[in-house]
């Protein structure tokens, strides 16, 4: 390949297991046969599956995980897109400070954000668990959005609004019959990043989850505490499953390649 | 010209008279625009022509709407439109990216401008199919602009900003990014295209020679303002500023002063060439001025004598001789200054055997010689 | 974005058409701002005056002289950041060779490539942390292989060397995909310029390439260190109390200790370091962007 050295090419094979070494373990870890975590694994079984699957400990906080992930994108995009369309087109003089306050989120520390958040339910009597689970993964993805929108709309032609305009749309028709259709794809790819971002998220849900909202990373995590068996890499291999399709899925249904470019 | 109107494309257009006033718009320190005045009919032609950064651009879009005037007036049929928005304006612009919308397919790209008038269903595919027709696109209503080559996107273009039946046609160098082979068959098919409907139309250019070939009238712009506007024929051969002389087709540039002429007859001494060389009267220039003079390659003569009256008889020697296809230019150093003389391709015939080094006579009629005053010292 | 004439004339000035719905601007920026204000500087607010809270009552930095005046908290204060220096030291190298290659491979290789760095990030972290768990613990993958060739087991839980392989596994791919994204906009032609010139393979790397990519490691280098001295999970899964970091202690005195005051002035230190760092940063951006011509 247009002259890379070939040394070069060992390196990225070898570093390429390095990355992929715990996904492969965890996934194949789950098929064994037999009762304690070992690798290699002793022989081919489904129970672990199947156990795991029955369990509404690990069922549950799944379900969870997905309702908040969904929600907290949702909410997100809506926050987030009307906000960059705004920034934009609207020349503000202190566009670049408001900007940098609403991605200023991106450099905390989420153990951080969780304590905060923490104290501030506390004090603002906010007793709902899941909503401020969502005001916490809100804050955590919509900086994501933000700039994904941001970046794919500054990179638009614009003259196509331009073109709309002078056909004679008013300015939301421009918006909603040209601008939001042209940055789909762009949202998308950041409402994906988002998703995962959030169900991922162990921080804020560690410390403000109840037994009810429990999300999968926070049942995983103390399920870890108290136990070290295949039950953990089977819900886990489930979990990589369900990201891998929802990916593929929205690949064919939007062809949204570009991962890489949400999570720069 | 004028066809009267209704409202499709085909049926006649409604055209307008598009009048600009005293126009002037500012970015800043920057004019981009220093109180242009500029008429143009219903169904005239007219191209904005002019070097990078004169405001042509800016002024089509101030007519559009895209950009606001800071002074002034645009009016179009009599009523000024300053205030009204853009997508009121009912104007169709054709932009040099061709701006179709990515995401819809030709059928509905075309439809917008109808489907914003509340055009729908059977009649508005009937106009869409009319307006693909008129620009040799038939059939084409269910392709998407990224299958299309970049002709076909421009017609679609086109066609788009027509089928609604604008009072005016904008265009910003709509051709400029296709080959030039392609370009000029465009030309054509535009001029057709204008003159069957009769739409009045704008058209921004930086090319002299599209702005010649299609414009019923030329408005030549530089730094702000436009500096004449005229039929073609008459900028290239009647230029009223140096400037316009030279950017529209080649000049001989020289620069001296008028001298009393006799019998009325203007009279410049340029270079250092002792004896006068008549040329043609500028009221704006007197005796005693320093002075501009011009004249096109191609209306020098090589070796001949007499012929047209008033002439002198430039002496030079030739420094090069360029060979372009259709033509030879030859560079002479004369006392005057250096000379550079077009002649049509000769073949085997005269002025074929001229060589570097040779010394030849040119000459050039008086009323090929305009002159401009000058340049204070 | 100002609405200025080109220098070919042609206005940007898509933005100015729009003035005429300022109230669609407000409309649009209002939401975000309002729950960034509330549900993010609210908690911070919260939290700064969380820990000025003390036990005898009135309200001072008592709870900071408790974290900078123990040596403990300093030493784990000191660990943190070494630990993130180690981190993003180790992610720099390992991960710019990779980084240039996904930069410089054939369209299909690179997919291939972004999809392998990329993958990890799809995996929760703790079950990424478990992975590592099951790689290096006792009856792991590591200790299995050594044994089988005789090899005396080694010891990688429960220490920092354990917990540093894990952390650099996790946040790799941002240095990767920071360095990648730096080397994607480098002119080949500069490269190409340099080897008409004479220069050898490695020398066009180490005049002209390194130089030019040292942005993309820094930023990621920057990323990276938020990152490592912000993260808690990992070092809490393969770490356990052996290697004691900021995050880990401020959970510890969350939950454990139920110290509230005391966790958030921690929460404030931590976030202090970080606001630092970043601030440093942009300094020096400022300064280098300076020097260049």
């Amino acid at each position: 390949m247009r002259h890379l050295h070939p040394a070069l090419w060992a390196y990225v094979a070898l570093l390429s297991l390095f990355l992929l070494a715990p996904i492969i373990v965890v996934i194949v870890a789950g098929f064994t046969a037999g009762d304690f975590i070992m690798f290699p694994p002793s022989g081919f079984s489904l129970k672990w599956f199947e156990k795991v699957l029955r369990d509404p400990d690990f069922i549950r906080p799944l379900w969870n995980s997905l309702r908040l992930g969904v929600a907290a994108t949702l909410v997100s995009t809506l926050l987030a897109v009307p906000a960059a369309i705004a920034l934009i087109r609207g020349a503000l003089p202190g566009r670049r400070a408001i900007e940098t306050f609403l991605l200023a989120p991106l450099t905390v520390p989420t153990i951080i954000l969780a304590v905060g958040l923490l104290f501030f339910a506390a004090r603002i009597g906010l007793t709902s668990s899941f909503a401020a689970l969502l005001a916490g993964h809100v804050v955590i993805t919509v900086p994501y959005m933000l700039r994904t929108v941001l970046g794919v709309y500054a990179g638009m032609n614009r003259e196509v609004e331009q073109a709309a305009q002078v056909l004679g749309a008013r300015p939301w028709q421009v918006t909603w019959l040209i601008t939001l259709p042209e940055i789909r794809p762009g949202v998308i790819a950041g409402a994906i990043f988002s998703f995962l971002m959030s169900f991922d998220e162990v921080a804020v849900a560690l410390l403000l989850t109840n037994s009810d909202t429990t999300t999968l990373p926070v049942s995983i995590l103390s399920y870890l505490v108290y136990n070290y068996d295949p039950a953990v890499a089977a819900i886990s291999t489930i979990q990589i499953a369900i990201v891998v399709v929802a990916l593929v899925l929205l690949e064919r249904l939007f062809g949204v390649k570009n991962l890489m470019f949400a999570s720069r | 010209m004028n066809m009267g109107s209704s409202e499709g494309v085909g049926g006649g257009v409604r055209n307008a008279n598009v009048e600009i006033r005293r126009l002037r718009r500012s970015f800043g320190a920057v004019d981009a625009l220093k109180g242009v005045d500029l008429t143009i009919a219903t169904g005239e032609f007219v191209a904005l022509l002019g070097p990078s950064g004169c405001g042509k651009t800016t002024l089509l879009r101030c007519i559009a709407g895209l950009v606001t005037p800071t002074g002034g007036e645009i009016l179009i049929d009599g009523q000024p439109i300053t205030g009204v928005p853009v997508h009121k304006r009912d104007l169709g612009m054709v932009f040099q990216g061709y701006a179709l919308f990515p995401h819809m397919d030709v059928g509905q790209n075309i439809g917008f401008g109808l489907k914003m008038r509340g055009v729908r269903g059977a009649e508005a595919g009937r106009r869409v199919e009319e307006a693909l027709g008129l620009v040799q696109m038939a059939g084409y209503e269910r392709r998407y602009p990224a299958q299309l080559s970049g002709g076909q996107q421009q017609r679609v273009a086109l066609a788009r900003a027509l089928v609604t039946g604008p009072k005016a046609l904008l265009l910003d160098e709509p051709f400029g990014a296709l080959d030039a082979k392609l370009r000029e068959s465009m030309q054509v098919e535009l001029r057709r295209l204008q003159r069957r409907l009769g739409v009045t139309t704008i058209f921004v250019t930086h090319d002299q020679q599209e702005a010649l070939s299609m414009a019923d009238r030329v408005a030549v712009m530089r730094a702000g303002t436009i500096e004449q506007c005229d039929e073609p024929s008459r900028i290239y051969d009647e230029p009223l500023t140096p400037f316009v002389a030279e950017f529209i087709g080649q000049a001989n540039r020289f620069e001296g002063r008028l001298a009393d002429g006799r019998d009325g007859r203007a009279v410049v001494v340029i270079g250092e060439r002792e004896d006068p060389l008549p040329a043609r009267n500028n009221p704006a220039c007197r005796a005693g001025d320093r002075i501009i003079a011009m004249v096109r390659p191609e209306r020098i003569r090589i070796g001949e004598r007499g012929g047209l009256e008033p002439s002198a008889v430039v002496r030079g020697r030739i420094v090069d001789k360029v060979f372009v296809g259709e033509k030879i230019t030859i560079y002479l150093e004369t006392s005057a200054g250096t000379v550079a003389a077009a002649i049509a391709n000769p073949g085997r015939g005269p002025g074929a055997h001229f060589k570097v080094g040779d010394v030849i006579d040119v000459t050039w009629a008086a009323d090929d010689f305009v002159i401009f005053p000058g340049l204070p010292p | 974005m100002d609405v200025t004439a080109s220098a070919d004339g042609r206005i940007a000035s898509g933005s100015r058409t729009e003035r005429e719905f300022p109230t669609g601007l407000v409309l649009g920026l209002a939401p975000i701002v309002l729950v960034v204000a509330v549900f993010f500087v609210g908690p911070l607010i919260v939290n700064a005056l969380e820990s000025l809270k003390t036990p005898s009552g009135p309200k001072g930095l008592q709870q900071y002289g408790r974290i900078f005046g123990d040596v403990y908290y300093l030493m784990v204060i000191g660990q943190t950041l070494l630990f993130g220096i180690v981190v993003t030291a180790i992610c720099a190298v390992v991960g710019y060779p990779m980084g240039y290659a996904v930069a410089r491979s054939g369209r299909q290789v690179k997919a291939l490539l972004i999809l392998i760095v990329v993958a990890p990030l799809l995996v929760n972290v703790v079950v990424r942390s478990f992975g590592w768990m099951v790689i290096l613990g006792g009856a792991g993958a590591v200790n299995a292989g050594l044994r089988a060739i005789g090899l005396p087991k080694a010891e990688l839980m429960y220490n920092w060397t354990g917990v540093t392989i894990a952390m650099v596994h996790v946040l790799l791919p941002f240095m990767i995909l920071s360095v990648a994204s730096t080397i994607e906009t480098l002119d080949e032609r500069l490269e190409e310029a340099a080897r008409v010139l004479g220069a050898s393979s490695t020398r066009v790397f180490r005049d002209i390439t390194l130089p030019l990519s040292m942005e993309g490691v820094v930023t990621g280098a920057i990323l990276v260190f938020t990152l490592t001295i912000g993260s808690f999970v990992t070092v809490l899964l393969l770490g356990k109390n052996a290697t004691m970091v900021l995050p880990v202690l401020i959970y510890q005195q969350l939950t454990v200790a139920s110290d509230w005051p005391f966790a958030a002035a921690m929460g404030v230190t931590l976030l202090g370091l970080v606001s630092g760092l970043l601030w440093a940063q942009a300094a020096l951006r400022g300064a280098l962007g300076k020097a260049r011509p």
